[in-house]
């Protein structure tokens, strides 16, 4: 029966042979060839560039995969013009049932990839895998194609009821694809290309298969070339969504893919000769131009203004650069001043306090005499109001050494539990004097050795210590203690008395802040702390400060690199 | 991909080669296909 076939349609109908496939005089129109080479070409070419520009994301395997399906049936749908031989014409027309729906799969597969920027759920993957399920079933049987329609010479198949089922199939996901694109993301700053693609991939599915489908009822397989005239604009529009979708700009893409267009639909008038379609380019062509101009209008005018104000805002920016500038310049200069105006302040004042400081002394001493006890108890205030100011004078002094980078120290290997010692016996007194109670605690056996100032670093204890005791009240507790902890070596000061609020802590490093304490009128600075810290630092230490919160006590620490 | 979508993947892939196969064989090897003459057993010519 085949056999007879094959002879008489070569002999009455004048059936030529395909013996490549694809090219034979069967193909009644060049239209056929274009409409299916050029787009697979571009759709393979342009399926490689997405994939190997980047092989990892998802959204470009999954279009490179679809372009190779339209490939495919590209390929097919040409073969089947081409040849002459019915048993491949219902073999390769039989196989179009399995490609098809994977385009339309795979193209809204694309969609929720870039609209919800994530795979698709398994529950959807499995929906999908369901609905191929009756097309692999039932593609080798009579349901697919019930027969080779012989009552012609025109090669056709008889379309079975499975291809009305991939029809409704394919309008199905034409329709999941429109809501995927239109509603499927709450990132309004997305609207615009969710929906450039959710338009660009019903194009491309309505041009590839609305030709199909309007021949298969009508039975004038001229319309569907068509339909498939889009093809390669559509193609382009997805793949450059796709690729650029990150960095996206809906206006510039919009003119680019005229321009591309465009250039297309020029460049096929050389291999068309039929009259009736060149005017039909020649018209999509000039509605494209009118479309591309009026872009390209808006960008340049836009363009243009964005450039002016550029300048205007440039030249702002440069007058502002130049105020802030002489403005540097002068607060350098000012800060200079204020350091050299400290350090010339505080030697000036430091000898006649010295002197003060030293007669006072001296009268208390008895050297001119012995005092009177009326005499003597102002003489006692004089000499320790002096000494006082003289501590404030040497922390303006070291104030203005470390700012100006003139602060000296001497690094020696020095073990800090002799010094701790002797601080905790000096600091005895004024301890006792507000009925304080002073602990030491203190492992001897503990190597606490560090490279350091001894002057420098006794003088930061000192410091902590004297605080301490200032903002302790009577009867309240201090415990100074000295440890070694893994590779530092920690002197720590925990009192019970007026705490620290967070808010104050950040503070109290600064120059000339008194904390909550400055209320309590005990004198100091204020610079305490800041040249503790600095030194410490100096020392490659730090002080740290721990305190609940006002009124529970807090803990002044200083940490220190251990020597081993 | 996770297991699950994997395991599907294959599972079509599979059953669609199968089904691929059985299709060839039916149609390029038994030529098994329903040919629709014309009544006169000639077709006619436009």
């Amino acid at each position: 029966m085949l056999e007879t076939v094959q002879t008489i349609g070569k002999e009455i109908c004048q059936w030529y042979d395909a013996p490549y496939f694809l090219f034979s005089g069967n193909v009644f129109s060049n239209l056929i060839y274009y409409s299916h080479i050029f787009p697979a070409i571009a759709a393979l070419l342009i399926g490689c560039l997405i994939y190997f520009s980047n092989r990892k994301a998802l959204i470009n395997k999954v279009l490179f995969f679809t372009m190779i399906a339209f490939v495919l049936w590209a390929l097919i749908d040409l073969m089947l013009w081409a040849t002459e031989r019915v048993d491949l014409i219902m073999f390769a027309w039989s196989s179009l049932a399995y490609i098809e729906p994977l385009i339309y799969i795979g193209v809204l597969y694309v969609v929720h990839i870039f609209v919800k920027k994530s795979d698709m759920s398994f529950k959807g993957k499995f929906l999908l895998a369901l609905g191929l399920i009756p097309i692999i079933v039932l593609a080798p049987t009579a349901y697919n194609l019930t027969g080779f329609d012989f009552t012609n010479c025109d090669r056709e198949a008889f379309e079975g009821p499975l291809w009305n089922y991939i029809y409704i199939l394919e309008c199905i996901i034409v329709i999941i694809i429109a809501i995927i694109g239109l509603h499927g993301s709450q990132d309004k700053d997305r609207v615009s290309q969710n929906r450039l693609i959710t338009i660009g991939s019903i194009l491309f599915l309505v041009s590839l298969s609305l030709g199909n489908i309007v021949g298969s009822f009508s039975e004038n397989w001229s319309i569907a070339q068509y339909g498939l005239f889009g093809m390669p604009v559509f193609i382009v529009f997805l793949s450059y969504l796709v690729i650029r979708y990150q960095r996206f700009n809906t206006k510039v893409f919009a003119t680019q893919i005229l321009s591309g267009s465009l250039a297309i639909l020029v460049l096929s008038l050389l291999l068309i000769q039929d009259i009736q379609l060149i005017r039909l380019i020649v018209v999509f062509t000039f509605a494209l131009t009118i479309a591309f101009g009026y872009l390209l209008n808006i960008s340049v005018i836009k363009e243009h203004k964005q450039k002016t104000e550029i300048e205007d805002l440039a030249k702002n920016l440069e007058q502002s650069n130049e105020n802030l500038e002489h403005a540097n310049d002068k607060l350098k200069s000012v800060d200079k001043l204020k350091t050299e105006f400290l350090s010339l302040a505080s030697h000036q004042l430091r000898s006649p306090l010295t002197a003060i400081k030293g007669y006072s002394s001296m009268l208390i001493e008895g050297s001119f005499g012995k005092l009177n006890e009326k005499i003597s108890e102002p003489v006692k205030r004089i000499y320790t109001s002096a000494q006082g100011l003289v501590s404030i004078v040497e922390d303006l002094l070291n104030v203005s050494k470390i700012e100006q980078g003139g602060m000296k120290y001497e690094f020696q290997d020095i073990d800090l539990t002799p010094i701790v010692k002797n601080l905790f016996n000096e600091m005895q007194i004024p301890a006792q004097s507000k009925n304080i109670v002073f602990t030491l605690d203190m492992n001897e056996q503990d190597k606490c050795i560090v490279s350091a100032d001894s002057t420098k670093i006794k003088q930061v204890f000192l410091n902590l210590t004297d605080n301490s005791i200032k903002y302790t009240p009577e009867k309240g507790t201090i415990t100074v203690s000295l440890k070694r902890v893994d590779g530092t070596v920690e002197f720590a000061v925990k009192d019970n008395g007026v705490g620290i609020s967070p808010e104050t802590r950040a503070k109290l490093f600064e120059k000339f802040s008194r904390g909550e304490g400055g209320k309590l009128n005990t004198g100091g600075s204020g610079l305490g702390l800041y040249l503790a810290r600095q030194i410490a630092i100096a020392h490659k230490g730090d002080v740290v400060i721990e305190s609940e919160g006002l009124g529970k006590g807090s803990i002044f620490k200083v940490v220190l690199p251990a020597i081993n | 991909m996770d297991k699950k979508s994997r395991i599907l993947l294959i599972t079509i892939i599979i059953a669609t080669l199968f089904s691929i196969g059985v299709l060839y064989r039916k149609t390029m090897i038994l030529h098994d296909f329903n040919i629709t003459e014309h009544d006169s057993g000639v077709p006619e010519v436009e």
